[in-house]
């Protein structure tokens, strides 16, 4: 969907063909307000960042454990400056375990140093562990999937998936309908909006390959076995 | 922000030119909301060092905190002092040595840092308060040369000050000058010192409830803190530190806001204050009814979005999470 055809489905549902009370500029900053709380709801605009030593030097950095998203490379940053939340880490293709800072010393007490296993994300920091020494620095490849913000759309089609379309067009109508005092019909809006905003980040998601250690952590149905024994 | 919330607020609003609500009291009411959505959702997260001194149990916790979320124990830090010995001649001297001793320019096993590049920072707070940026890089022959990244500190003849070559707390090891090198004041760079290894025993605290922190085991009176708590407004460890720690406190906190700047929140959040300024406005003006109906929908997206972004948020898709220790 472009933003031409968006506003021309919200003129359409909001019979305000003439721009008589939305403007269409006003349309179109609604429809970029849906586009940012949309991929922040369903965290549904997922990029990649790849960081190698050629392409990127000292994105890993020997004794290093925690890294700024949005920092300078080589000063401790990742250089991502569009990032909602870390999904997934590999180095060098192997998918690291996500753990919390307060399970640091829970999952391997021993190892401060050496080839990271675990990340874990707080404070705009992604932190490592083990953190990398300095064979990491040079021969391995850190990779970052993550949920980024939509930070413009002022033309042409969505970076969200078609199947955002729907979601992105009712909040802008439900902001509409606010703005005209439709309370009724907002209300109604937003029911179904919000349902369905946690509905479809379901219909999306990556295989557990793409996310997730498969070794370390116990599959859903081991955790489910467990439980039932 | 993409788009302004306060333009925003008033097109919701019908008040295009400030009739009947100013500019301020709609800033206020935002403010208030961005402040309810960190406190009940726990959106906002900081970290802090905090240095830890020999025999002092409690620590001041920052005004904005609201949650203490993990902490982690850290290396133990080092200090030089930069001294003037007149003649334009300066000399580093390590806390708590005396004498002059040979520089040692190897590098622990396992570092390997290619030459002039700089490979990690120190902070460098000097009496002014003010912070310098020290950079370390190895250079062609071995040695580590030290860079300062903002302009010569202003020391007096004769005056002593400290330079704190404290690793920050997301590095693992530490520099430490273990003599006294000879810099020159132009330009105030290049020594060598020796990267010593971490303290291996870096581990994240058990939080404890006050009550449990009393029952803990008597006999261990000082030593590197393994547990704390939060009691009367302060952070207290256990045992009682018997050298100067490092603690990576990881905690959750207020939004910032001023009238002025308005609010700070994540980026996933910004949309939230617009909602909730909208409710407390059509309350104010007698709408109660439509001012709870925007209410609900804050509650509802606050609700969610803190669930998505929380670090311990149970994500169904994500079979990567390391299970809970009962689990296992």
């Amino acid at each position: 969907m472009t933003l031409d055809e968006a506003v021309e489905q919200l003129q359409d549902w909001l019979s305000d063909f003439t721009g008589l009370t939305h403007r269409e500029a006003d349309l179109r900053d609604l429809m970029e307000q849906a586009a940012s709380i949309v991929a922040a709801l369903t965290l549904g605009y997922e990029r990649v960042a790849t960081f190698t030593d050629a392409d990127s030097p000292g994105a890993l950095l020997a004794g290093f454990r925690e890294y700024d998203i949005d920092g300078t490379i080589g000063q401790g940053g990742l250089g991502i400056t569009d990032g909602l939340k870390v999904l997934a880490a590999h180095l060098d293709g192997q998918a690291l375990v996500r753990i919390t800072p307060a399970q640091y010393s829970e999952v391997d007490p021993h190892v401060s140093g050496g080839i990271p296993r675990y990340w874990y994300e707080f404070a705009g920091a992604v932190g490592l562990l083990p953190y990398p020494l300095a064979p990491t620095v040079a021969d391995y490849e850190l990779r970052v999937t993550y949920a980024a913000q939509v930070t413009s759309w002022t033309s042409g089609e969505s970076v969200l998936r078609p199947a955002h379309d729907e979601l992105l067009l009712a909040y802008a109508y439900l902001k509409a309908c606010l703005r005209e005092g439709r309370w009724q019909e907002a209300s109604t809006t937003f029911e179904a909006w919000f349902q369905q905003a946690q509905i479809v980040p379901m219909q999306f998601t990556p295989p557990s390959t793409k996310r997730g250690e498969l070794t370390l952590a116990p599959t859903a149905p081991q955790r489910l076995r467990r439980r039932a024994g | 922000m993409m788009w302004n919330a306060l333009t925003d607020l008033r097109r919701l609003l019908n008040d295009f030119t400030g009739l009947d609500y100013t500019d301020t009291s709609l800033r206020r009411a935002m403010n208030y909301a961005a402040t309810d959505i960190s406190r009940r959702g726990l959106v906002v997260q900081r970290q802090e060092v905090i240095d830890l001194s020999v025999g002092v149990d409690s620590y001041s916790l920052p005004t904005a905190w609201i949650q203490t979320f993990a902490i982690l124990h850290e290396d133990i830090q080092s200090y030089i002092t930069l001294r003037d010995q007149g003649g334009g001649t300066w000399y580093l001297y390590m806390d708590g040595l005396t004498g002059e001793t040979t520089l040692t320019n190897t590098l622990p096993a396992g570092v390997n840092v290619a030459p002039g590049q700089s490979f990690y920072w120190l902070r460098w707070t000097s009496p002014g308060a003010t912070n310098y940026y020290v950079f370390p890089a190895l250079l062609a022959d071995g040695s580590v040369e030290l860079s300062i990244s903002d302009t010569q500190p202003a020391v007096g003849t004769g005056t002593t000050q400290t330079l704190e070559l404290r690793s920050r707390f997301r590095i693992p090891w530490f520099l430490s000058v273990t003599n006294i090198p000879e810099v020159r004041r132009e330009p105030f760079s290049s020594t060598v010192a020796q990267l010593r290894a971490p303290d291996p025993d870096a581990t994240a605290l058990i939080l404890v409830t006050p009550e449990a922190l009393q029952r803990l085991d008597p006999h261990l009176t000082s030593g590197p803190p393994r547990y704390a708590t939060v009691w009367q407004g302060r952070l207290w460890v256990y045992p009682v530190p018997d050298a100067r720690y490092q603690l990576d406190h990881k905690y959750f906190a207020v939004a910032d806001t001023s009238i002025q700047a308005g609010y700070t929140l994540p980026q996933a959040f910004e949309q939230l204050p617009v909602f909730g300024g909208f409710a407390q406005a059509l309350r104010g003006e007698g709408k109660v009814a439509h001012g709870q109906a925007v209410q609900a929908m804050y509650h509802h997206l606050l609700g969610y979005l803190s669930s998505v972004y929380s670090p311990v948020e149970q994500d169904s898709r994500d079979e990567s999470r390391v299970p809970a220790r009962r689990e296992r």
